[in-house]
C-alpha cells in the first residue's frame, strides 16, 4: 500500500492485520508440517524485508525486472523438492507457493497485490490444513479466520479510498476487534462443521506421497536387548483407549496391550518366524478374529492408535472382533494382528475382547518344537531350570516356581542393565522387562513348557477427565506367554513399578486437559468414520424434527395441526423409515424401542404398557403398526379410509413421542 | 373354511397347548407355526423341560394319533417304519405298520441310535411315505415328527448328519420355564400327573384345512427377497462352511406364514421372518472348525444374529 503505485493512505491498524494474516499463513506451515525449512526461511526473510521496504517507502521501480528469474528459481526449487527433497506433491506445491509469495513480498504493493497475497496466504493455510490433524490447528484457524476478515476489510477500505470515495469511513478499534473475533469464531465453527460433514476421505491423503511415514518407531520384526533409556523417557502418546462398556469406576491400567509375538530366539534376538499369514475374514467393517465361545464376557475397547512405522494392531486379551476401516487385517495365529503394510496414519478401531486366556488350538509339531527351542550351547540353562522347578509337579507349579525365582536377587535396572541374557541370569542379575521376559521364557522352555515373548504396552495413564487410557511410549513392555493346560497364559516376571519409582511419571493436570482436548478433537472432528458421520447426521435430523414438532405444538393452533396431520404423518413415517435404515448401520439407543417394535410383530398392548405407562400411546402405536404392516406386507394396499386413520394415528404418535 | 374361522381355531389350539406348557409361549408358537407349515421339529434340550409334553399336547389337541419311538443304539429301521409279516391264514405277507404311522411321532433321543435307524426316518419326513420291500405306503396326514436330542451328553451318540438336520424345519430349545411358571408347575404337579387330560380342539380334518389357510397368507415380493438375502448371507459368511439350503429358505417363508396365521394376520411381516430365523436356520449353518459341538451351535447363532442385523429388512 505504501508503494509508489498506491495513493498515500493511512497505515492503519487494518493494514497491519493484513500483514499479520500473511505471517499467520506461514506459521502453521512452519510449526505443524514438514515443508522445506529453507523455503520457509526465504519466505520469512522476504516478508520482513518487504515490510521494512514498505515502511521506508523505498522506490523499487527496477525490481520488477528481476521478478521473472526469481519466479523461475521458485519453480526450480519446487521441482527439486519434489524429485530430490520431500518427494511429496503437497509439500512441493507449498514450496512453489512460498516462492511466489516471497517475490511478491519484495515488490511494491497496491491493493490488487494485497488481494493476491491474501489469496496466496489462504492457499498456504489450506496446505497446512490438508497435512495436519493436530488440535493446535484449531487455534491457528481461529486467529487466521479473524485475520482474513480483517485483511479483506482493509483491502476494501483501501480500494474505496483509492477510488476517492467521498464517504471514507473511519474505523473504530473496539468495534473492529469485536467484529474480527466474531468472524474468527464463526470461521472455526464453520470449518468444524465442514470437517464433520465432508466425507472422511482426507483431502491431504490424496495428494500425499503414501510411502512417507512420520510415525513413532518402536516395534519391529525383531526384538533385542538394547539401550532402552530413551524409550523409558519417551513421553509421546502411542495410543488412547476408551472402554465403552467398562464400569466408569475401574481404571484398566493393569491390562496388557499386545502388539507382536515373537517365538524364535537365537541367543541375542527374538524374531518372528517366517510363517504363513492369514487374512481375517471380514464383513463390511467387521473382522472376525476368533469365534466367540458361549458364556464369555466380552469387553469393548475403542483404540485410537497414533501414526506408527510398524503395522501391528494393538489389542487386549483374547480379541474376537475388530471394527473399523482397516483394510486387510492379518494374523499369524498367535493372537497378534497386523495391517497389510507397515506405516499408517492415526487409526481408530474398536475391539471386542475377553480377558480370559485363549484356548490354544493344538499347534503343529513344527510350531510346538519352535516354542521349546533353546539357542545352541545353552546347556547350563537346563540345570538352572531343573534346580528352580525342583519339586514342582504340574506345568502350572513349574511356572509359579520360575516366577518366584525372579522375585529375589534380581533388580530392575535400565541404565546399568546386563548385556546379555546369560549375563542377566548368572552374573549381574540386573535388567529390564526384556531381560526378565526372555529369561523366564528360556527357563520355561528348558523345563518343557512351550513359551514365547510378547511385546506391547502395559497399563498406561488413566485420564479421569476424559475417561480414557493414555498409553505412552514409556509404557512399552515385554512379557512372557506360556502354554499351560492348553491356554496361553500371560506371565510377567518383571517387578511392577511402584508409584515412587523414577520410571513412574505422572502428567500434570494442565497437560491432562490438553490431552483431553486433543483426544476429543481427534474423536469428533478429525478421526472418525463414515459410519459415525451417519450417526451424527441421524441425530441431527432427529433433533431437527423434534424441534419442528415442538414449535408446531407451541405455536400452531390445534386445528391447523389436524389439517396438516397427513403431512406430519408422512414426515414421521419418513423419519421412522430413515431411523430404521440407519439402525442397520448404527444403533441409536433412544430409537431402539421404536424400531424394534417396527421390525417385530405388531406389539401387544401389554408389552407396550410395560414400556410406557401411558396406555393410550401403546394402543395407538400397536394399531398404527398393524395398519402399516398391512399396507406394506398385506396382499393389498390399505383402503383409503384406513389410510386416513393411519395418517391420523401417525400424527398423534408423533406428538406423543416428541413430548 | 374361511380365514376368520381358521384364525379362531388356531388361537384355541394355541391356548390349549400353552395351558399345558407353561411359560413357553415363544417355543409353542414356533412349534405350532411349523406344524401348520408342515415342517418337522428338532427339540434340543436337557431332560425334563417338557419336550415330550409339547409333542403330546399338540397330538392331543388335534385328536390325532401319537406314537413315541425311543431311539437306542440297537434300534433297527423296521422298528421305526414297520415290517412285512407272513400271514398264515392268507398265505401272504401283510404289512404291520411301525410307530411312524401316526399323526404325531415323537422320536426321543434321536442321536442315540445308529445312522441306519436315523435314516429310516428320512424318507418318511420329506416324502411323507415309507417304502418297505419295494412297496410304498403313504403316511397319515397331518404328519409331524418331533425329534429330541440331548446336546449335553455326547458319549455313545451319533450326531445327526447335515443332510438329516436339513430335513428338520425347526430346531427349538425349551429352556427352563420362568420363575413364576416353574413355581406354578411345582405347586400343581406330582409325579403321576399326566397330560392326557387336555381336550382336543381340532380334528385332523380341520388341521388340514388350517394348513390350506396358511397357503393364503400373503408374502410380498419384498419379503421373499429379504428371505433370499438372509439365506445368501449365510452362504457367503466367511466363518461358515455350509450355509442354509433352499429348503431352509422355503421353511423360513412357510414358518413365517405360520406365525402370521397364529398372530391373526393375513400377511407375513419382516418381524415374523426375524422371529423364526433362528429356529429355522441355526441348525442349517455349519461353521468351519469342530462340527456338532455346543460352541459351534452358539457360533452359528451368533453368525445368524449378525446377519439379521446387517441384512436390511424391507420397510
Amino acid at each position: 500500500m505504501t508503494g509508489d503505485r498506491a495513493s498515500p493512505g493511512r497505515p492503519g491498524l487494518l493494514w497491519w492485520v493484513l500483514r499479520a494474516q500473511w505471517a499467520w499463513g506461514l506459521l502453521p506451515l512452519a510449526l505443524l508440517t514438514e515443508v522445506s525449512r529453507a523455503a520457509l526461511a526465504v519466505a520469512s526473510a522476504s516478508f520482513i524485508a518487504g515490510a521494512y521496504l514498505d515502511w521506508t517507502e523505498a522506490r523499487r521501480d527496477r525490481w520488477l525486472r528481476i521478478a521473472p528469474p526469481l519466479l523461475f528459481a521458485a519453480v526450480a526449487a519446487a521441482a527439486a523438492d519434489f524429485f530430490r527433497g520431500s518427494q511429496d506433491p503437497l509439500y512441493s506445491i507449498s514450496v512453489l507457493v512460498l516462492g511466489i509469495q516471497s517475490v511478491r513480498f519484495l515488490l511494491p504493493k497496491g491493493v490488487r497485490d494485497g488481494w493476491q497475497l491474501s489469496a496466496i496466504s489462504f492457499l498456504e493455510f489450506l496446505a497446512s490444513a490438508a497435512s495436519t490433524t493436530e488440535v493446535q490447528f484449531a487455534v491457528f484457524a481461529f486467529f487466521y479466520m479473524g485475520l482474513c476478515a480483517g485483511a479483506m476489510w482493509a483491502l476494501q477500505v483501501q480500494g474505496e479510498e483509492m477510488e476517492a470515495d467521498p464517504a471514507v469511513r473511519t474505523v473504530r478499534t473496539g468495534f473492529a476487534a469485536k467484529l474480527l473475533l466474531l468472524a474468527a469464531a464463526g470461521g472455526v465453527l464453520f470449518s468444524m462443521i465442514l470437517f464433520i460433514v465432508t466425507p472422511r476421505v482426507g483431502i491431504g491423503q490424496m495428494l500425499r506421497n503414501l510411502r512417507r511415514t512420520e510415525g513413532i518407531t518402536g516395534f519391529s520384526d525383531t526384538i533385542s536387548l538394547r539401550e532402552v533409556t530413551g524409550v523409558k523417557a519417551d513421553r509421546r502418546v502411542a495410543a488412547r483407549i476408551e472402554f465403552p462398556g467398562y464400569p466408569a469406576d475401574i481404571s484398566p491400567s493393569g491390562l496388557y496391550l499386545r502388539g507382536a509375538t515373537y517365538s524364535v530366539f537365537d541367543g541375542k534376538t527374538w524374531m518372528r518366524p517366517q510363517r504363513h499369514r492369514m487374512r481375517l475374514p471380514r464383513t463390511g467393517s467387521h473382522y472376525t478374529a476368533a469365534p466367540i465361545p458361549g458364556g464369555t464376557l466380552l469387553r469393548e475397547a475403542d483404540v485410537t492408535l497414533e501414526a506408527m512405522d510398524n503395522p501391528a494392531l494393538f489389542v487386549y486379551g483374547t480379541t474376537h472382533l475388530f471394527e473399523g476401516s482397516l483394510g486387510d487385517v492379518w494374523t499369524e495365529g498367535e493372537g497378534s494382528f497386523s495391517l497389510a503394510m507397515p506405516g499408517h496414519p492415526p487409526l481408530r478401531y474398536r475391539i471386542q475382547f475377553s480377558q480370559e486366556a485363549s484356548r490354544a488350538s493344538v499347534p503343529d509339531p513344527a510350531a510346538a518344537r519352535r516354542y521349546l527351542e533353546l539357542p545352541a550351547g545353552w546347556d547350563d540353562l537346563g540345570e538352572l531350570s531343573a534346580r528352580i522347578t525342583a519339586g514342582a509337579g504340574s506345568d502350572a507349579e513349574k511356572a509359579e516356581a520360575a516366577l518366584r525365582f525372579f522375585r529375589t536377587g534380581f533388580r530392575y535396572a535400565v541404565t546399568d542393565s546386563a548385556s546379555s541374557v546369560r549375563d542377566f541370569l548368572f552374573v549381574s542379575k540386573a535388567g529390564y522387562c526384556e531381560h526378565y521376559a526372555t529369561a523366564l521364557a528360556l527357563i520355561l522352555r528348558a523345563s518343557g513348557i512351550p513359551s514365547r515373548l510378547t511385546a506391547g504396552y502395559m497399563g498406561g495413564e488413566w485420564s479421569d477427565i476424559g475417561k480414557y487410557l493414555i498409553v505412552r511410549q514409556s509404557d512399552a513392555h515385554a512379557w512372557t506367554e506360556a502354554l499351560i493346560d492348553g491356554k496361553w497364559l500371560t506371565l510377567d516376571a518383571t517387578p511392577p513399578l511402584g508409584e515412587n519409582s523414577p520410571f513412574f511419571a505422572r502428567t500434570g493436570k494442565p497437560w491432562i486437559y490438553v490431552d483431553w482436548a486433543r483426544q476429543r478433537w481427534d474423536k469428533y472432528v478429525i478421526n472418525y468414520s463414515l459410519k459415525m458421520q451417519a450417526e451424527g447426521v441421524a441425530e441431527g435430523q432427529l433433533a431437527f424434527h423434534r424441534t419442528r414438532a415442538g414449535i408446531a405444538r407451541a405455536f400452531g393452533p390445534a386445528k391447523a395441526l389436524r389439517r396438516h396431520g397427513a403431512q406430519l404423518g408422512a414426515a414421521i413415517l419418513a423419519l421412522l423409515l430413515a431411523a430404521a435404515i440407519l439402525r442397520r448401520v448404527i444403533r441409536i439407543p433412544s430409537l431402539n424401542g421404536l424400531t424394534a417394535a417396527q421390525g417385530g410383530e405388531a406389539p401387544l398392548p401389554r408389552d407396550y404398557a410395560a414400556m410406557d405407562n401411558t396406555g393410550s400411546i401403546a394402543a395407538d402405536a400397536s394399531r398404527f403398526l398393524a395398519l402399516y404392516h398391512r399396507d406394506r406386507f398385506g396382499a393389498f394396499p390399505l383402503p383409503p379410509a384406513e389410510l386416513r386413520e393411519a395418517g391420523r394415528l401417525a400424527a398423534r404418535l408423533g406428538r406423543e413421542i416428541s413430548r | 373354511m374361511d380365514f376368520a374361522e381358521a384364525r379362531e381355531l388356531i388361537s384355541r389350539l394355541r391356548v390349549n397347548v400353552e395351558s399345558v406348557l407353561l411359560g413357553k409361549r415363544e417355543a409353542v408358537e414356533l412349534a405350532l407355526a411349523s406344524f401348520f407349515a408342515g415342517g418337522h421339529i428338532l427339540l434340543e434340550d436337557i431332560p425334563g423341560t417338557g419336550k415330550t409334553t409339547l409333542a403330546r399336547a399338540i397330538a392331543a389337541s388335534i385328536s390325532g394319533t401319537f406314537r413315541r419311538v425311543q431311539f437306542t443304539s440297537d434300534l433297527l429301521p423296521q422298528d421305526v417304519v414297520g415290517v412285512h409279516v407272513f400271514d398264515a391264514d392268507k398265505r401272504s405277507f401283510t404289512f404291520s405298520p411301525g410307530p411312524l404311522f401316526a399323526n404325531i411321532v415323537l422320536a426321543d433321543e434321536i442321536n442315540r441310535s445308529n445312522p441306519r435307524a436315523q435314516s429310516a426316518l428320512l424318507e418318511g419326513m420329506s416324502e411323507r411315505q415309507v417304502t418297505v420291500d419295494n412297496r410304498t405306503y403313504p403316511l397319515p396326514d397331518p404328519f409331524l415328527v418331533i425329534a429330541t436330542q440331548n446336546p449335553f451328553d455326547q458319549h455313545g451318540t451319533y450326531p445327526l448328519p447335515e443332510s438329516q438336520l436339513d430335513r428338520f424345519n425347526l430346531r427349538l430349545r425349551l429352556s427352563y420355564p420362568d420363575r413364576v411358571s416353574e413355581l406354578r408347575l411345582i405347586r400343581e404337579n406330582n409325579m403321576f400327573t399326566s397330560r392326557d387330560g387336555i381336550p382336543s380342539v381340532l380334528s385332523p380334518e380341520q388341521a388340514r384345512e388350517c394348513r390350506s389357510a396358511l397357503d393364503r397368507i400373503a408374502v410380498r415380493e419384498s419379503l421373499v427377497e429379504y428371505i433370499l438375502r438372509i439365506v445368501e448371507a449365510t452362504r457367503r459368511h466367511p466363518a461358515v462352511r455350509l450355509g442354509a439350503s433352499p429348503r431352509g429358505a422355503i421353511g423360513l417363508k412357510n414358518t413365517s406364514q405360520g406365525l402370521a396365521l397364529l398372530s391373526g394376520r393375513d400377511h407375513a411381516t419382516p418381524g415374523d421372518v426375524k422371529r423364526t430365523a433362528h429356529a429355522v436356520l441355526c441348525h442349517r449353518i455349519f461353521m468351519k472348525g469342530s462340527p456338532g459341538t455346543e460352541t459351534a451351535a452358539e457360533a452359528s447363532a451368533a453368525v445368524l444374529s449378525e446377519i439379521l442385523e446387517t441384512v436390511p429388512a424391507p420397510l
